[in-house]
């Protein structure tokens, strides 16, 4: 449904079919029939949300539900906000056209921190006041999840509750404690202070925080009842999980246009930079019957020709081989490719390579992260140059000719030298290509390089370091680019700007948040597109606010000092991080979850990998 | 093998998608229905799908159609709309499918009715202006051409223009034309909506309907 005033506008703005919904599988119900209407809302464009997985899981279970009607929000592109808010249009939900103002729970998705000023614009376009405190009354009930939840304190203002770790339990258990409220015509505070008791909910206005004299946090205080720590929900037995049967099919091109099935939740590596590495453990599988089955009856709702295999490092998945023979015979049978979108360089294998490239041939992409063997170990990243060349011979041998390697510069403890070996590396890839007898002839062979800026992020063992300055960056960045000869080679490097605002954002107080409003203020959006981000403007901004942010993003911390979000608890123990630190500067590598439990404390879950047979 | 034309209806929210995405969400329904279709044999094989007459984005249609070739002779295609309007958006709707009659080059112009309106000026206003309008005997407007910007005259090309009668101040004002359509000559209907809007001098908000294609002589396009 399109309001009758957006209609008059849908042809001034690109891709007007952003804003329309209408799209195959989308769920309409009768608002009257429903007791609570939730607004689902990415903060960034509909082509990027609607690629997301977990949006996709958390609709599907929602709706679901009879009492509960799940509709989606997208950030309009400056365009259309532009007209929007020319125009008086509120910011609406596409299934219904209503605007946001009318609905119970306004729950948005923390996916990365550059999206945090779309937040402001969107409730601020909905009609919703932006502070917690400002809003009365049971509605409007803001909400949020997902990855950055570690760490929402630059956001604490603005939300009335954080989900830590998996949704699908714990959202449903809040929803259900509304509706009791809602009949029992409770109060918002209430309200809020019985949610905090459900395990996994943090409700910020329950917490007081004490700043120490040079600006570092001093305490943080429970109140009401509220829990000391806040630990996180997880699913613990995979095959249980909720997974959705269908999609909604959007009808103009997104960025991920195809079914996705999730394999596993965790990791086992703890490379020592990655921060879903540690935030998603324990590693937690499917068995390989559920994900056949699922992945069958996604593609047939769907018609997608196209399945990915969704999770974290996929080739750590047990049963791989045999997961891919069993997908494989029905795939070819359907005419569907499968991809396999994270493989690490050492699970890489003829045998899989065979299964992927059947339908179509696309480039591959490795992430050796780092240049030297020293700087690998430094990140735990435990993979050898022997081995990423060994894996590039099999791919040039099974016909590809593109490889894509990821890096990372300004890591704790770097030096030029280490930065010169990631030109070094690319370069022995490129010699290994021609060194290689069956490569397909005639064809040149292009290594992609890409660089970006490391930064520091809560709940790994880095999250004491300070990051590289942007001169720093800048610097390294070009020396890899005075190191490579080769034009085979093509690098580009990710700009150290957008590295910087994420860096004091992601590990940020609740002092934070004046910034976050002042830039809204000035009409700072969409920050994570190269179009719209300006770090001179965001230094303004700070400035305005008394805000140094070099204190949040380059300043070393002391493992005594308190972080911001030291009452959150992912089951990762804070001493097992100063252990994995203290290993890094030394170049000690941890081996992984399968062949030595590192003692990290996720095995409190009582599941996943932590209860494998070794 | 044999061609099959197929008719269908774009409206309400899918009006707004492009003809790139339209051609998209039409090949994923075939290949979610169980047709039997003939697959060009190219290096990229692709579903053999054609469409007569794009449509521009945000304007609706009751006339559209594309053809495919299926490759069972015997099929009964009636059965078409039934196996495709399950995997279709509500706005894309199957109506009819038929043997193609006449080729694609036959196409000479294109039905439109507009229903227009404006926050500038009244209704009424609006109707009498337009009853003046359609009386010019030119309607110089902008076109973007290969070459640039040209002005050209669009009143000689414009047939059959109508307005229907106007009762009420709250209802939009509707009228219709036939535009040339098809490769020989083309005329996009917002062309005319801005001759109108420059005329009137007011912003007008325009909702377009094709309603039916024609060939030369005016006998419908099957």
């Amino acid at each position: 449904m399109i309001p009758k005033e957006v209609e008059k506008i849908l042809l001034k703005i690109q891709k007007p079919g952003r804003y329309t919904g209408g799209e195959l599988n989308e769920v309409i119900k009768d608002k009257r029939s429903v007791d609570v209407r939730f607004a689902f809302c990415f903060p960034d464009t509909y082509e990027v949300g609607m690629s997301h997985l977990g949006i996709k899981i958390l609709y599907s279970l929602f709706n679901s539900k009879p009492y509960i009607w799940c509709e989606r929000v997208f950030a309009p592109w400056i365009d259309m906000q532009k007209l929007m808010i020319d125009r008086n249009i509120p910011l609406y939900a596409l299934e219904s056209g209503d605007p946001l103002c009318d609905f119970d729970f306004i729950g948005f998705t923390l996916q990365y921190e550059l999206s945090y000023t779309n937040i402001l614009s969107m409730l601020s376009l909905g009609g919703i006041p932006l502070k917690s405190c400002d809003r009365k009354g049971l509605e409007h009930i803001v909400v949020a999840g997902g990855p950055c939840v570690c760490n929402p304190e630059p956001l604490a203002e603005f939300f009335d509750i954080f989900f830590l770790g998996d949704g699908e339990k714990v959202d449903l258990e809040v929803i259900e404690l509304y509706r009791q409220c809602k009949r029992e015509n409770t109060s918002r505070i209430e309200f809020l202070r019985r949610a905090a008791q459900i395990s996994g909910v943090y409700v910020p206005s329950l917490y007081d925080i004490e700043y120490n004299d040079d600006l570092t946090v001093k305490s943080i205080n429970a109140k009401y009842g509220a829990p000391k720590k806040i630990v996180k929900r997880v699913e613990i037995n995979m095959d249980d999980c909720y997974y959705p049967q269908s999609f909604v099919i959007p009808n103009i091109e997104i960025i991920h246009d195809r079914a996705v099935e999730e394999i596993f939740r965790g990791c086992i590596r703890g490379c020592r930079f990655c921060q879903a590495g540690y935030i998603y453990r324990p590693t937690r599988e499917k068995s390989v019957d559920t994900i056949c089955g699922q992945c069958r009856c996604i593609c047939e709702n769907t018609g997608y020709d196209e399945i990915s295999l969704s999770s974290l490092s996929s080739s750590d998945y047990t049963q791989i081989v045999s997961l891919l023979e069993k997908l494989h015979e029905w795939a070819s049978k359907e005419n569907v490719s499968l991809s396999l979108p994270s493989m690490r360089v050492d699970g890489f294998s003829d045998d899989i390579l065979s299964k992927l490239k059947s339908v179509r041939k696309s480039g591959l992409t490795f992430a050796p992260e780092a240049g030297s063997q020293r700087m690998r170990d430094v990140i735990n990243k435990n993979v050898r140059e022997e081995e990423l060349i060994s894996t590039c011979r099999v791919a040039f041998e099974g016909g590809y000719s593109t490889v894509k390697l990821y890096f990372m510069i300004g890591l704790p403890t770097e030096t030029m030298d280490d930065v010169a070996d990631i030109a070094h590396l690319a370069q022995k890839v490129v010699d290994a290509y021609y060194a290689c007898e069956n490569r397909t002839k005639g064809r040149a062979v292009k290594v992609t390089v890409s660089a970006s800026a490391f930064v520091p992020k809560p709940f790994t063992p880095f999250q004491w370091f300070g990051q590289d300055t942007i001169e720093c960056m800048h610097k390294k960045q070009w020396h890899i680019n005075d190191t490579i000869t080769s034009r085979k080679i093509n690098y580009n490097y990710h700009d150290a700007d957008t590295s910087f605002l994420e860096a004091v954002f992601a590990r940020g107080d609740r002092r934070l948040s004046k910034a976050l409003l002042c830039a809204f203020e000035r009409g700072i959006c969409f920050d994570s597109w190269d179009e719209c981000f300006s770090l001179s403007k965001w230094l303004d901004v700070f400035s305005a606010c008394d805000i140094d942010p070099a204190f949040y993003a380059n300043r070393h911390r002391n493992f005594d000092e308190v972080l911001p979000w030291d009452h959150l608890d992912y089951g990762i123990d804070k001493e097992f991080l100063i252990s994995e630190c203290q290993k890094a500067y030394k170049n000690i590598t941890t081996q992984n979850c399968r062949e030595k439990c590192a003692g990290c404390g996720a095995a409190k879950f009582k599941g996943g990998v932590c209860y494998e047979k070794r | 093998m044999k061609n099959v034309r197929v008719f269908f209806k774009k409206d309400f929210e899918c009006r707004y998608i492009s003809h790139l995405d339209l051609v998209r969400i039409i090949t994923r329904a075939i290949q979610r229905s169980e047709l039997n279709i003939w697959h060009t044999q190219g290096y990229n094989s692709r579903i053999y799908l054609t469409f007569s007459l794009p449509l521009s984005l945000g304007i609706r249609s009751d006339c559209e159609n594309f053809d495919i070739r299926l490759t069972d002779d015997a099929f009964d295609i009636s059965d078409i709309p039934d196996m495709l309007n399950p995997f279709l958006p509500h706005g894309v709707k199957i109506l009819s499918v038929s043997l193609p009659k006449y080729p694609y080059s036959q196409i000479d112009s294109a039905l439109y009715q507009f229903k227009i309106s404006s926050d500038d000026i009244s209704n009424l206003e609006l109707y009498s202006l337009l009853s003046r309008f359609i009386k010019k005997p030119e309607i110089l407007v902008e076109k973007k051409t290969k070459r640039g910007m040209r002005t050209i005259d669009i009143a000689p090309s414009i047939t059959e223009i109508k307005i229907e009668d106007f009762n009420d101040n709250d209802e939009d004002v509707v009228f219709s034309a036939n535009l040339p359509a098809g490769s020989a000559e083309n005329i996009n209907p917002f062309l005319l909506i801005n001759a109108i809007s420059d005329f009137c001098n007011a912003e007008i908000y325009a909702d377009i309907t094709r309603k039916n294609i024609m060939m030369q002589g005016g006998a419908k396009f099957e």
